[in-house]
Order: structure tokens, then C-alpha cells, then sequence
């Protein structure tokens, strides 16, 4: 009985953790964009997420070490640093755009612009970290998060064709402009493939003392929460594709994407939209400080653990006590947070092959999984997501740049 | 041999960068983005206030939407000065 509540709650945390302002954003840009076509780029992103928080769970219950503690074990410090600053870098440009959309959320709701909201957000942020422990950051925010599902009853209401939906799985050229749709493509993938997701899983699964007995249940927490966490921002691309696509407005600025959910919800919608963004960003932005908190102290083998008492782990608090107010900065510089959203989910997919491949070799070591390794279907799943994104990454951010 | 190999790297590099720009939008290019971008932005600005007018948007952000369509609409314009100029 407390197996199938931990896969419930497992797959309630992953549908109300997977919306964040990465998703949300380049969901919505695909669907104004190139309605129903891009559907297939966030399937590939789920599948691929899906097998690597499968993976962080399993390396975690079976040999008990988090990613980044493996990685150093197993190649060294040397070569650790590679991935470490490669998810380090990453994570900290997704941290100030979460922090820039919960900053914009309550720019929507108050007038008072979001320069202003950032460095409370992450004071917000940092004091929920510092005072909260491990249950609260991870199921509380992602309980909160359900919210999301507001985009599925939107989507319904809107009547998005069901047959337009399935054909969007499928990868078709793009009929207009090739460079927005193959950036748009990867910035999808990178958002749902955030470093941050399986490293904080690992962390998690590793804090919570996960054994060989978790194994179903991370099985089905990493299927059953990435797949309707994946719907979820299939919702949002197809409310999208039937507010905006239809009447020729492309997503710029994060101003139009509330127009999402007041068009089939009403006033209702709106403040369903402010809430989503203000709730699945904060809930992000908690794992994400973490996470950066986990990676540093892990990797450097620091004490480390977000129930500890801040003086318990004080290198591990210093991290997210310094990475907080440096991300919100971004937002009180004026940088425009669609753009940096959408530049950070793109280079989060360049990355992929740094951070994947590695995780990759630990899978295959008995050392470490004994009669756990990975199949051959997961490494080759893993493998092709990470070196196309990253191949179509170095081709498009380049021309999407120039082209913008 | 290792003078060789970053030779090679830099020739690489210069056929990457010669690729890239190679790809940069053309005048007529430039303009249609322009054009579409300020569709997209009159269009945004519409449905802003319909949806202000029926009551499902509240008076504040409807004039905050009002505000970034007018700024999008402007830098469109702009850029479509920019573009059909010779």
C-alpha cells in the first residue's frame, strides 16, 4: 500500500514538476509558431527524460551514490569538472529565468515590473531552502504545481483537434521559416531534458535513503510523471496552436502567452495562467538552488543535505545563498526573460552530450549497478536525443541568431 | 603534427563561421520577418482587447499587453523601414 502511494505521489510530483518557464515558453512559441507540428519534439524530450530520471533513480537505489559523486569517483576530478561546469552553467541561466518568470507572474498580477520583483523572489526562494526540508521543496512545490493542469482544460475547451494532435508526433519539414522551427525544436528538447531534473532526482532518491525495494516505484515515477508532465505541455502548445496560430500572432514577449488561458477560461483563466507561472516557476526555482547546492558540494564532497541544519552543511547552504541573488540579478539587469529563457533551453540541449554520456558509462558499470545496467534500448534511446539536439543546436542557435 | 592539427581546427572553424554567414537573411528576407512580426503584434494588440472588453482580462495587465504590443509594433516597424531601405 505505501508503494503504490509513493508511485502516486511520485507521478503527482512529476505531472506538477515538469511545467516550468522552459516548457511553458517554447510550448507555447511552437504552437503559435507552427500549430500542431512540433508536437514530436517534446515526445522526444519525455522519452528521453524519462529514461534518465529512470536511470538517476536506479544508480541511486543500487549503489547509493548521486550523479555527480559517481562521476567523480569513477573519471576523476579532472574529468568531472567538464560536467560539472557544463550543468552548473546551465542551471544557473534556467534558475534566473525561473526566477524572471515567477518575477513576471507577479508583474501580471500587480503592474509593478518584474525588475522589481526579482531580487524578492529569490529572497522568497533562498528563505523556503533555508527553513524547509527535502519533503517540503519536492512535494510541496510540485503538489502546488498541479495547477498546470489548467492547460488541459483549456486545450479541451478549445476542441483542439484530437487527429491533429497524433500527426504532430510525427516530424515534418517545416513549411516557413526552417531556422525558428529547428531552434524552437531543440529549445523544446532542452527544456524537457534540464540537467536539473536527474541530478536533483539522484540527490533526492539518495536523501530519501532509496534501496533495491524503490526500484518499481522509480520505474513508474519517471514513466507514468514525465508522460502526463509531457501532456501537460502538449496542453499548452495546443492551446497555443488555437489562440494563436490561428490568428497569426508568434510568441515574442511573455505578455501574449496569458491570452493562452483567458480565451477559453475567461477572467478565471487568467489568474489560472498568473498561478501556473508564478507557482510551477517558484517550485522550479526551489529544486533548481538546490540542485546547483547538491552539484558543487556532491562533486567537491562537501557534507551535504537539504534536512541538515544550514550550519550542519554550511559550504552546501553558501551555494545556493550566493547562486540565489546572482540569478535574480539577471532579471534586475532589464535582460528580456523570454529571450533568456529561450537561449538557455537551447544551449541546455548543446550541453546534452556532456552531461548525458557520462551518466551513460556509469549505467553500463557493473561496479556500480551489479545486474542493473542499462539495456540496450535505453542507451540508445539516451544517446540519439542527446547528439541530435546537440548536433541541430550547433547548427540552429547560430542561424537563429543571425536571423534575429 | 601539432601544428598540423590546429591548423586544421582553424580551418574548421573559418568554414563553420563562413557556413554560418552565408545563411544571414537577405533584404527581401528581413522585410517579410518585419512584416509578419508586426501582423503578429496588431493582432496581438486585438485580441488584447477583446478580451479586456468581455472582462477576461483585468484592466491592468490589458494595459500592460497594450504596452508591449505598442513597443513590438514600433521595433517592427522599424525593422521594416531598415530592411526596404537600400
Amino acid at each position: 500500500m505505501s508503494k503504490l502511494l509513493e508511485i502516486a505521489l511520485g507521478i503527482v510530483t512529476g505531472i506538477g514538476g515538469f511545467l516550468e518557464t522552459g516548457s511553458l515558453a517554447t510550448s507555447a512559441q511552437a504552437g503559435a509558431g507552427f500549430g500542431f507540428q512540433l508536437i514530436w519534439a517534446i515526445a522526444l524530450g519525455v522519452i528521453c527524460i524519462a529514461f534518465l530520471v529512470e536511470m538517476a533513480g536506479r544508480l541511486a537505489a543500487i549503489s547509493h551514490h548521486t550523479l555527480p559523486d559517481a562521476m567523480r569517483e569513477r573519471f576523476g576530478i579532472r574529468f568531472f569538472l567538464a560536467p560539472l561546469v557544463a550543468v552548473a552553467l546551465v542551471s544557473f541561466l534556467v534558475l534566473a529565468a525561473e526566477i524572471g518568470g515567477v518575477a513576471l507572474a507577479l508583474q501580471f498580477a500587480s503592474g509593478v515590473s518584474y525588475r522589481v520583483w526579482a531580487l524578492p523572489v529569490a529572497a522568497a526562494v533562498w528563505l523556503l531552502l533555508w527553513k524547509g526540508t527535502l519533503g517540503v521543496v519536492e512535494k510541496g512545490a510540485s503538489l502546488l504545481g498541479l495547477v498546470t493542469i489548467a492547460f488541459v482544460v483549456g486545450a479541451v475547451r478549445l476542441h483542439a483537434p484530437l487527429a491533429d494532435v497524433v500527426s504532430g508526433l510525427l516530424p515534418t519539414a517545416p513549411e516557413h521559416d526552417p531556422a525558428k522551427y529547428w531552434f524552437t525544436a531543440v529549445s523544446i528538447i532542452g527544456a524537457s531534458v534540464s540537467p536539473y531534473l536527474f541530478y536533483f532526482y539522484s540527490a533526492g532518491a539518495v536523501e530519501d535513503g532509496w534501496d533495491e525495494g524503490y526500484l518499481g516505484v522509480n520505474r513508474a515515477t519517471a514513466a507514468l510523471g514525465m508522460t502526463f508532465g509531457g501532456g501537460i505541455a502538449v496542453a499548452v502548445l495546443a492551446c497555443a496552436a488555437m489562440v494563436l496560430h490561428v490568428r497569426g500572432i508568434q510568441v515574442d514577449r511573455y505578455e501574449q502567452i496569458p491570452l493562452l488561458l483567458s480565451t477559453p477560461l475567461g477572467r478565471a483563466g487568467f489568474w489560472l495562467f498568473v498561478a501556473s507561472l508564478g507557482v510551477a516557476c517558484f517550485g522550479a526555482a526551489l529544486e533548481i538552488a538546490l540542485q546547483l547546492a547538491y552539484l558543487v558540494a556532491q562533486g567537491f564532497g562537501w557534507r551535504w543535505g537539504e534536512n541538515l541544519r544550514p550550519r550542519e552543511a554550511a559550504r552546501f547552504t553558501l551555494v545556493y545563498t550566493l547562486a540565489l541573488p546572482l540569478a535574480a540579478l539577471v532579471s534586475v539587469a532589464g535582460m528580456d526573460p523570454l529571450k533568456l529563457t529561450v537561449i538557455s533551453m537551447a544551449l541546455t540541449a548543446l550541453s546534452l552530450p556532456v552531461t548525458v554520456v557520462p551518466l551513460l558509462i556509469l549505467m553500463n558499470d557493473p561496479l556500480y549497478l551489479g545486474e542493473h545496467t542499462n539495456g540496450w534500448i535505453s542507451n540508445a534511446a539516451v544517446l540519439a536525443v542527446s547528439v541530435i539536439a546537440c548536433i541541430v543546436a550547433l547548427v540552429a542557435i547560430p542561424l537563429q541568431i543571425m536571423g534575429s | 603534427m601539432r601544428r598540423g592539427r590546429v591548423l586544421a581546427h582553424r580551418l574548421a572553424l573559418l568554414g563553420a563561421l563562413a557556413a554560418v554567414s552565408a545563411c544571414g537573411k537577405s533584404p527581401e528576407a528581413r522585410a517579410k520577418q518585419a512584416a509578419t512580426t508586426l501582423r503578429s503584434w496588431q493582432a496581438t494588440a486585438r485580441l488584447a482587447d477583446e478580451e479586456h472588453a468581455r472582462g477576461a482580462l483585468p484592466g491592468e495587465f490589458a494595459s500592460q499587453a497594450a504596452r508591449a504590443a505598442e513597443q513590438g509594433r514600433a521595433k517592427a516597424e522599424q525593422q521594416l523601414r531598415q530592411a526596404s531601405s537600400p
